[in-house]
């Protein structure tokens, strides 16, 4: 046994050896490598179904070249994930060369024209979302990155394989002037029965403690426009964000169109988000921080109109959301930090079609606690008050971790105004290096998941979970 | 039974090899509007860390505030950069952007990454995650979540590559 874990030791002294040795000259000449990531979730559901999604990502490069896959399995994937998926495939594979400022990919790649609206391939694995593009894209930037350029064209991935019907390209050019950027890009869709152009014009403007940013972009048979505006001044900083969509739908899924409400972290001020609404809507969200000392303050709130144009009979514009929100957080000591926040919301579940909305106000008290020692603890109490849907909602957190690796959690949602049904979950995480393990068991609400202002319908389900990833 | 240690040994040998990432396209926006390049980032004089973040994760906020809080004394001991990888996108830009901004990091460097192209190429499928590079921009260590503390455990990984 000592014989064999010294030949091992050996071995890997040797190889760090080696690496000591040449560490000069790989700052030059990186040697070829490889990397990549393993992420798997699985799920032992109630009924007694398993069900499980895994991804695996290989990079290589050796100098300017570059190639990669990436492959995935569903034995059968995660309730509220598309059925679809089931199967393995190789939805990712590409082969590139990076040089000087000059790229040149050929496979599948994800990409994004100026805000995204006219454009953006992306890939989501909490959403199940992955809308890379293959086919074959070149690009160019100058070594200061003040001019850029690029062309592309492909067949957006469907499931594990790629779609039938669907065909795009675009080319997007950027050009940097002091503090002021322009942008311009352009599309060409094919959906096997029309073609469509579409294209994006976009600015933006940075200067001392104010910046600007704004897009115009016409698509298929509607446009959109977008502002920005940003101001900040020593503790103070605000954003105000304005986004006009009409007739913004994209049947392909290539136009990026997230909500522009706040995305709650918070169980219970997350249970009934705003979805985007594409047909028309015209909507306004601002930010504002300060920091005072020991005292950092947010506020936040949105207001969201549905445009006459996208609804029935209605000539004027109609509430489709409105939310505000506020944070304030103070560190006490070393040891405690706690942060107060308050949602208050409106939702139209018909995007203002129909007088009805709900309402609900949400209050948070959250703390942590960090101990002398590796420990700290983490204690949540949300209240939900609310007339309408399922009335008033009550859920705690509790999570103990160490800077050792390990947690552990628990919480539960409470439902006491109507279902009187309890929503909890006991789980406990590993962590080392780049390795990450957890492991839960609970009973899941149904409802809408969002990552990024985009939300996929999750059905309610009691069961088991377990999720590793791991990067080399 | 020696095979399969001397292959798990290979292995594990081109696994430490393995620090050039697949960053060669990658182009991400800076907190004035510019473009910077990973590339950039290796001056061969310090090493930096990369963390990845976004507005809406909690740990990744504690994480960069407890580091900003230690980095003037850290500095003294072991000089560093701290490079804040944002991967809110387009949306979350501006607030990301603002929240910055307010927040008082004012001593580290950060980067916008709209699209997650460099969190693609990184591997980086969950936040925080922190990766450390040596002066000559090799990983030398990386932590995936955080817990109050962990950021103590990271300057002594970088306190440790002056050692050597």
């Amino acid at each position: 046994m000592i014989a064999r874990s010294t030949v091992l030791l050996h071995i890997l002294m040797l190889t760090l050896g080696f690496e000591a040795l040449e560490a000069g000259a790989a700052a030059q000449a990186p040697k070829p490598s490889l990397t990549g990531g393993i992420e798997t979730t699985s799920v032992l559901y109630s009924d007694g179904k398993f069900r499980s999604n895994n991804y695996l990502k290989l990079d290589f490069v050796s100098g300017a070249f570059s190639a990669g896959i990436q492959a995935e399995y569903y034995p059968d994937p995660l309730l509220g994930y598309d059925v679809n998926l089931k199967g393995i495939g190789l939805p990712g594979k590409y082969i590139a060369w990076n040089s000087g400022g000059w790229s040149i990919t050929a496979g599948d790649f994800h990409d994004q024209f100026g805000t995204g609206i006219l454009l953006r391939s992306w890939e989501d694995r909490m959403l199940g979302w992955d809308n890379a593009v293959g086919g074959g894209r070149l690009s160019y930037h100058t070594p200061d990155g003040r001019f850029s350029v690029k062309v592309l064209g492909g067949v957006p991935r469907k499931y594990l394989c790629y779609s039938a019907t669907n065909r795009i390209a675009g080319t997007e050019a950027s050009l940097r002037l002091g503090g002021l950027t322009l942008e311009g890009s352009a599309t060409v869709r094919h959906d096997g029965m029309q073609t469509t152009p579409g294209g994006a014009l976009g600015a933006s403007w940075y200067g001392k403690g104010f910046s600007a940013r704004g897009e115009y972009v016409i698509s298929r048979s509607g446009n959109a426009q977008t502002l920005e505006l940003g101001y900040a001044r020593k503790a103070f900083s605000s954003a105000l964000l304005i986004r006009r969509l009409d007739r913004m739908e994209d049947p392909m899924g290539m136009n990026y169109l997230p909500s522009l409400s706040l995305e709650q972290t918070y169980m219970l001020a997350g249970l009934n988000p705003y979805t985007t609404f594409a047909q028309g809507e015209l909507g306004g969200n601002l930010n504002l921080f300060y920091r005072f000392k020991k005292w950092k303050f947010h506020v936040n709130g949105a207001l969201i109109l549905a445009l006459p144009s996208a609804l029935e009979g209605h000539s004027s514009c109609r509430l489709a959301y409105r939310d505000i929100n506020v944070e304030i957080e103070r560190r006490w000591n070393r040891a405690l930090k706690t942060i107060l926040y308050l949602s208050i919301q409106e939702n139209s579940p018909t995007h203002g079609q129909r007088n009805a909305t709900n309402a609900q106000n949400v209050l948070v008290l959250d703390g942590v606690y960090k101990t002398r020692g590796p420990l700290s603890l983490r204690l949540q109490a949300q209240y939900l008050y609310s007339q309408e849907l399922t009335r008033d909602w009550v859920a705690g957190l509790l999570e103990l971790s160490s800077t050792k690796g390990w947690n552990i959690h628990l919480r539960d949602m409470y439902n006491h105004g109507d279902t009187r049904e309890h929503y909890y979950e006991a789980g406990a995480g590993w962590t080392r290096g780049a390795f990450k393990a957890d492991l839960s068991y609970g009973h899941q609400r149904a409802g809408l998941v969002c990552s990024g202002g985009v939300c996929r319908w999750q059905p309610e389900y009691t069961g088991g979970m377990l999720r590793m990833t791991y990067n080399f | 039974m020696k095979r399969i240690e001397l292959i798990l040994a290979l292995l594990f040998a081109l696994i430490c090899q393995a620090s050039a990432q697949n960053t060669g396209s990658v182009v991400l926006e800076t907190l004035d509007g510019g473009k910077t390049t990973p590339a950039q980032w290796t001056d061969g004089k310090t090493p930096y860390v990369v963390s990845f973040w976004f507005v809406g994760c909690k740990f990744c906020i504690e994480e960069m505030d407890a580091v900003s809080e230690a980095f003037e004394d850290w500095q003294a001991k072991a000089p560093f950069r701290f490079i804040a990888v944002c991967t809110d996108d387009a949306r979350g830009l501006a607030r990301a952007k603002s929240f910055v901004r307010s927040r008082g990091w004012d001593d580290f460097s950060f980067a916008f990454d709209t699209n997650g192209e460099y969190a693609r190429a990184m591997n980086a499928m969950s936040a925080p995650l922190v990766f450390l590079f040596d002066k000559d921009g090799r990983i030398v260590y990386t932590h995936n979540g955080y817990s109050p503390g962990d950021e103590e455990i990271l300057f002594e990984k970088i306190c440790g590559l002056y050692k050597n």
